[in-house]
């Protein structure tokens, strides 16, 4: 069973800090780390390896320092790794994007199942892989919470739904979508690291999947960032004092001149 | 609010400490900051009530049940109160002793400061320290602790093989002496005179006493520390609340090292891992590659460790994210690497690999933690380990009330350490009493957990304790290296001190505290209380 598995660098913290001295906000922690719900899709990648036989090829776009992410998830499982890496492929949004990593498996051949987590902790989009799933026409699972089975040709999940947990049976080549409950992904062994220190990370540029620069990056996106801005965090606390009574009085006050409730009558 | 309440059942929470030693008390106060400690104090000295004092309630010792009197909960004195930074450069945090740990380290990484309280100087000192530029290096597995319940037993740790306890790590004390006056000492400037000492009172004052006539052991330590010409600090560390009560402590931080990684092998047999552990402290046996990096710390842990931990996985929720375990495992060990350098990983690597197949293991069979992301996974599985032995002495004790954790601390030197593992070994296999090993091995002082089921366990575990602790005293070594003999290793204590040693510290307890009103039934065994 051939295996692919989407991953991607995240930024290690999305918390917005202020420093208590200057009231500034402090930038630091740029630190890129492997998405935490790719690390599923790899475990799960690596187990129906262990199961079913194979190989699993690990797949993003990204910058070229992403190699070292890549080593990493080899280390736990995964193969070989193809890094798409290219200027042109800055800026791309998860049309973009998932148009990108589809050239990729065309040029690679089509697997038997594509992986992915949910989705990216800084984007928090989880488009990119049912878009990939349509680009390739093949069918997609999103939310899985358990693979229960891989045989004739038919994979059988179990997806979580808004009403509950759902079964569901579908047809080989498919992309599958990972929760964080379907695993415990593994820590590497330090054989498991040194065969990632020595992989050959493959990696493909615009021109070797052989697309038009205007349905890459910026250009080939379909959505533009018009501004960014931090939400307000700040919640104000009041304590009100008193015995309780009182401060039941207070509390009412304060909530009917908010207009959060009404007092009959007595107002 | 009343700052001395009676007891009633809505403090029911602050009678045992997480020994589950159960405690009475007759009054419980929550002073806020050191004048009120002071006045709690001085109206304990006045009426006669003996007084226990709590930090965070995770002894292990069961030194925070209070046996009678006033249970005195420090829990809300948890501020940080100011940074200075000396000519050298090193930084020293103020805090006051209900400070948890985790507070102390969210502050630390985050730069995360409630400045409301701090004098200018102090501000200016944080004004150009960067988050998680400075770390406080004592790491007891528990971090909830507070900061002056770490003092107060000297808590180590697994990094103290690379960073030293808790003492090593505190610069200056407020202590409140027991007829409410505060004395204010400072590493390095109030030492004692030979074995005279001569403590600083606020206002002007001293107070004076002379020392025991003997030095406490050298290896790790039990309860008091005790030299010629010692610095006057070191006598409240580990005294578990019976000298004086701590207000305010001055910590001094270390530039937090940038990368921290560690891995845990797993090995066919308890003496593979034994050698292992040699040869990562640098005493490799022959035809096992010399390691020449130092590490921050080493832990142990037994099948019976494993096998626990595995079985409670099954059941409790937040430890369904532990790494399943490789098949065929026996036993484990845990080394912790901390440095700045994150390409000194891969060399470390490979010579661990070399060590962990020359002593019988197999580099395939291990977890490695390549970031702090990661190593709070293994840091899990290592914290793991005490908390089911909580959830099943809980669960123990419900049948048998008398039940509590049987946890021993005992440290000897590396000469010593592999016969006494072997005694633990030996002991514990002749009976059929549920136990496991695991913890500090990098220290020499792993705990032997008896999970007694029957009052007879919990007995029989007693007995074996005091055994091991003539085979400690015999090798040299202490019979508490961490936890602090508190209530459940004070007969432990006596084995180590002997009755002649015990009862001078009983004369200096004395000096300190005439109406024996502080901290009563922790470390000491008073006239007559013996052999009861």
């Amino acid at each position: 069973m051939r295996i692919f598995v989407c991953v991607k660098q995240v930024p290690a913290s999305n918390e917005t800090r202020l420093d208590p001295v200057t009231h500034t906000i402090i930038r630091e922690g740029a630190e890129a780390i492997l998405n935490p719900f790719d690390a599923f899709a790899v475990e799960e990648a690596a187990r129906l390896k262990e199961r079913l036989g194979g190989a699993v090829t690990a797949l993003t776009m990204g910058i070229p320092a992403a190699e070292a992410m890549l080593r990493r998830v080899i280390a736990v499982g995964a193969d070989e790794a193809i890094l798409l890496t290219d200027r042109a492929f800055a800026g791309s949004d998860t049309l973009a994007t998932a148009r990108t990593l589809a050239a990729a498996v065309r040029k690679a051949g089509l697997p038997d199942l594509i992986l992915c987590g949910r989705m990216a902790t800084d984007g928090d989009t989880a488009q990119v892989g049912p878009m990939l799933a349509e680009n390739l026409g093949i069918p997609h699972v999103s939310d899985v919470a358990e693979i229960e089975a891989v045989e004739g040709g038919f994979l059988t999940a179990r997806r979580l739904t808004d009403d509950g947990y759902v079964r569901v049976r579908v047809k080989l080549p498919a992309l599958v979508t990972v929760l964080k409950e379907i695993n415990v992904p593994r820590l590497p062994s330090i054989t498991g690291i040194f065969r990632g220190e020595a992989a050959n990370v493959i990696r493909w540029s615009r021109e070797d999947l052989g697309m038009d620069p205007a349905d890459t990056g910026l250009t080939g996106s379909a959505t533009r960032v018009v501004k960014t801005e931090r939400p307000d965090l700040t919640v104000k606390a009041e304590i009100i004092e008193g015995t309780p009574a009182q401060q039941a009085a207070a509390l009412i006050r304060r909530l009917v001149e908010k207009r959060l409730i009404e007092t009959e009558g007595r107002a | 609010m009343k700052l001395i309440r009676r007891m009633t059942k809505d403090y029911a929470d602050y009678l045992f400490d997480e020994s589950r030693t159960m405690g009475q008390a007759d009054y419980i106060a929550f002073p806020t900051d050191e004048a009120a400690l002071c006045q709690v104090v001085r109206w304990c000295a006045e009426n006669r009530v003996p007084l226990t004092a709590q930090g965070g309630l995770t002894g292990l010792a069961g030194g925070a049940s209070p046996q009678r009197g006033l249970a005195l909960n420090l829990s809300r004195m948890n501020k940080i109160l100011g940074l200075r930074r000396d000519e050298d450069g090193a930084y020293y945090l103020r805090v006051q002793p209900g400070l948890r740990l985790t507070q102390l380290r969210r502050a630390l990484s985050a730069k995360a400061f409630d400045l409301s309280g701090w004098d200018e100087a102090s501000i200016e000192a944080l004004r150009p320290v960067k988050p998680g530029q400075l770390f406080f290096p004592p790491d007891p597995t528990e971090p909830t602790a507070s900061l002056g319940g770490m003092a107060a037993c000297n808590a180590c740790g697994a990094r103290s093989v690379l960073y030293g306890c808790t003492r090593a790590h505190v610069n200056a004390l407020r202590v409140v002496l027991s007829d409410g006056r505060v004395t204010s000492l400072i590493r390095g400037r109030d030492r004692a005179k030979g074995r005279h000492i001569s403590l600083p009172i606020e206002g002007g004052e001293t107070f004076e006493a002379e020392l025991p006539p003997f030095d406490t052991p050298d290896i790790k330590d039990a309860g008091y520390f005790i030299r010629e010409n010692m610095d006057l600090v070191d006598l409240f560390m580990g005294s578990q609340g019976t000298l004086g009560l701590i207000s305010e402590l001055e910590l001094k931080l270390m530039p937090a090292p940038k990368h921290l990684w560690g891995l845990t092998a797993f090995f066919p047999d308890d003496e593979n891992a034994l050698a292992y552990v040699r040869a990562v402290k640098g005493r490799s046996d022959a035809g096992v590659p010399a390691f020449p990096h130092r590490a921050a710390s080493i832990e142990f842990f037994d099948k019976h460790a494993l096998d626990m931990v595995m079985a409670q996985k099954a059941i409790t929720p937040a430890f369904r994210q532990l790494q399943p375990l490789p098949d065929h495992y026996n036993c484990g060990v845990y080394v912790e690497f901390n440095g700045d350098d994150p390409a000194a990983m891969s060399p470390i690597l490979r010579d661990l690999a070399a060590v962990i197949e020359a002593v019988g293991g197999d580099p395939a069979r291990t977890w490695v933690a390549r970031d702090q992301l990661e190593l709070e996974q293994l840091l899990l599985f290592r914290h793991s380990v005490p908390e089911t032995i909580d959830l099943i002495i809980e669960e123990n004790k419900k049948k048998e009330p008398c039940i509590t954790i049987l946890s021993t601390d005992m440290a000897v030197d590396d000469q010593h350490f592999d016969e006494l593992f072997h005694i633990y070994k030996k002991d514990l296999s002749a009976t059929s009493l549920h136990w496991i090993i695991f913890g500090h091995i990098g220290e020499n002082h792993v705990h032997p957990n008896i999970l007694a089921r029957t009052k007879e366990e919990y007995e029989q575990g007693h007995r074996i304790f005091e055994k091991w602790a003539r085979d400690v005293h015999r090798m040299g070594g202490s019979i508490s290296a961490e936890h602090g003999a508190g209530k459940i290793k004070k007969k432990l204590a006596l084995i180590m001190y002997g009755p002649e040693r015990m009862h001078s510290l009983i004369a200096l307890k004395r000096a300190f505290d005439p109406q024996l009103l502080l901290g009563p039934g922790n470390i000491l065994t008073m006239d007559g209380e013996a052999e009861a």
